[in-house]
């Protein structure tokens, strides 16, 4: 048996040398050479070698993020994308992220950064988006891609990220002036309105209320003019407006702050104009300054 | 009648002009992880503690900001330390933590609304109307079962990870053993 198997090595062997040989010394062209006929020619091949497109099996969470009033908030991710072909073969010029909300303008940047090569396939990038104030609340979508040098690419829309409630504005002036006023005058509109209230925030469809007090004399501190003589409105001069009431919290009618950007300052997108109006004097107030200095301030309220 | 109006005039009152002294822009935020669609999920008798952040990004000055919350929701929500606080310009995180305690008695579908208005504290200087800002965020608080409730979800991650950690340590305990009796098991051979 152990024999027959040494035998059978050795004629494999012989066989392998044999056509080695007959190679080697051009035998294997004896056919054309006998018949003319060619034995070789040139030919073109076409071959494709396959290229598989990258993956992106994790992208780093993204814990709930509060908007920054008036401003951007700069998101900033990882995320790791794969490609069986090798690392190399990652274009790391195309690693791009979005975030999305249906109603709300994609937030995204195309030019995300590779962080390192994790190994002979993977690759890390680092991604910051920016997102705008005004950018609603809620769930927002994020999708990452990246693409290999011959064009394939891969995606991950598998992860959202939570965008809080900001309610917040900025207004101006913070002091308003009247023109001297006799006790015959009625219906005298600040000489320095509107108060242009800015919401810097991203909550929506805001109601504005308007506490008021009573403005006193400050020579004689017993003589008032009293809140319900003033009028607050939308439009100039105001005094067809909401009448205040002495430390009375009171929704200036028709008066709405939406979110936006307020930049534009067109005096609506994400803004809001106030007038005031004094309708008219107590009769029995003397010749002074009044103000609101020896009380609490007007305070202008946003009201979710 | 002409002495009348002069005597009206006398009368003239002089509302201030003088604004200088105030900051041109009053502005301020908070933000809040709830909201309507995203209300806080307590169940009977929890308590927890909701952080909500103060800013003072577009603003001219350092701000004084009064915190109150409203008396309907006085009974489950209370301001957690002084509810006055400065937000110094630049900021964006300041706290405001709030305590919410459900009562034991309250049914699951209830909720609740905490208000909490803001307003920015006078600096108390001169001047003829002057004007503050203010705000108010809300907590909308919804009524569940234990299951559901955010405190539930928190809790359940910790036993997860406890449970995982006592099935770790079961394991190398009996590891321990079937090699010490193996060990043993030798010497009692070779012997």
């Amino acid at each position: 048996m152990k024999k027959r198997g040494i035998n059978l090595l050795i004629l494999f062997l012989i066989v392998i040398l044999s056509y080695s040989l007959v190679s080697a010394t051009g035998f294997s062209d004896l056919w054309g050479k006998i018949t003319g006929k060619a034995t070789s020619d040139t030919t073109s091949l076409n071959i494709t070698v396959g290229n598989s497109a990258p993956t992106i099996p994790s992208v780093q969470a993204i814990s709930a993020k509060n908007p920054t009033d008036g401003t951007t908030k700069s998101i900033t991710f990882a995320f790791t994308a794969t490609d069986t072909d090798g690392v190399s073969n990652l274009d790391d010029a195309t690693p791009a992220a979005y975030f999305s909300k249906a109603g709300e303008t994609t937030r995204y940047n195309s030019s995300c950064v590779l962080i390192g090569d994790l190994d002979a396939n993977s690759a890390n990038y680092s991604c910051t988006v920016n997102m705008w104030y005004f950018d609603g609340n809620g769930e927002w979508d994020i999708k990452v891609n990246v693409s290999d040098i011959n064009g394939a690419t891969g995606e991950n829309s598998s992860t959202t990220f939570t965008y809080n409630l900001l309610t917040a504005m900025a207004m101006a002036p913070t002091a308003l002036t009247w023109p001297s006023i006799g006790l015959s005058n009625t219906d005298t509109g600040s000489d320095n309105d509107p108060i242009t209230i800015n919401n810097t925030g991203n909550d929506n469809s805001l109601t504005i209320n308007l506490t008021a007090y009573d403005l006193q004399g400050e020579t004689t501190a017993i003589e008032y003019i009293y809140a319900h003589n003033f009028t607050v409105g939308v439009s100039s001069e105001g005094c067809s407006g909401t009448a205040m009431a002495n430390a009375t919290s009171t929704e200036v009618g028709s008066a709405t702050l939406n979110k936006g950007n307020y930049s534009g300052n067109d005096g609506s997108t994400g803004q809001e104009q106030l007038y005031f109006c004094l309708k008219g004097l107590p009769q029995d107030i003397s010749s002074q300054s009044y103000s609101s200095s020896g009380m609490d301030p007007w305070a202008v309220e946003i009201v979710t | 009648m002409e002495i009348k109006n002069k005597k009206i005039k006398m009368k003239l009152v002089l509302l201030s002009l003088v604004i200088l002294s105030f900051p041109l822009i009053s502005a301020a935020g908070v933000a809040t992880p709830y909201w309507d669609e995203n209300p806080l999920k307590l169940a009977p008798g929890e308590s927890a503690t909701v952080t909500l952040s103060l800013q003072n990004m577009v603003g001219e000055e350092d701000l004084s900001i009064k915190a109150e919350i409203s008396e309907e929701a006085g009974d489950i929500a209370t301001i957690i330390g002084n509810n006055q606080y400065n937000v110094p310009l630049g900021s964006e995180d300041i706290p405001v933590k709030i305590k919410i305690e459900i009562p034991k008695n309250a049914e699951v579908g209830d909720s609740y609304l905490v208000s909490v208005s803001f307003r920015q504290v006078s600096p108390g200087e001169g001047g003829m109307l002057h004007v503050a800002s203010a705000f108010t965020s809300k907590i909308p608080i919804e009524i569940v079962s234990e299951e559901e409730s955010e405190l539930y979800r928190e809790s359940s991650d910790v036993s997860y990870f406890f449970w995982i950690l006592i099935f770790l340590l079961v394991l190398v305990i009996f590891a321990l053993i079937f090699f010490w009796r193996r060990k043993k098991a030798k010497k009692v051979s070779k012997k």
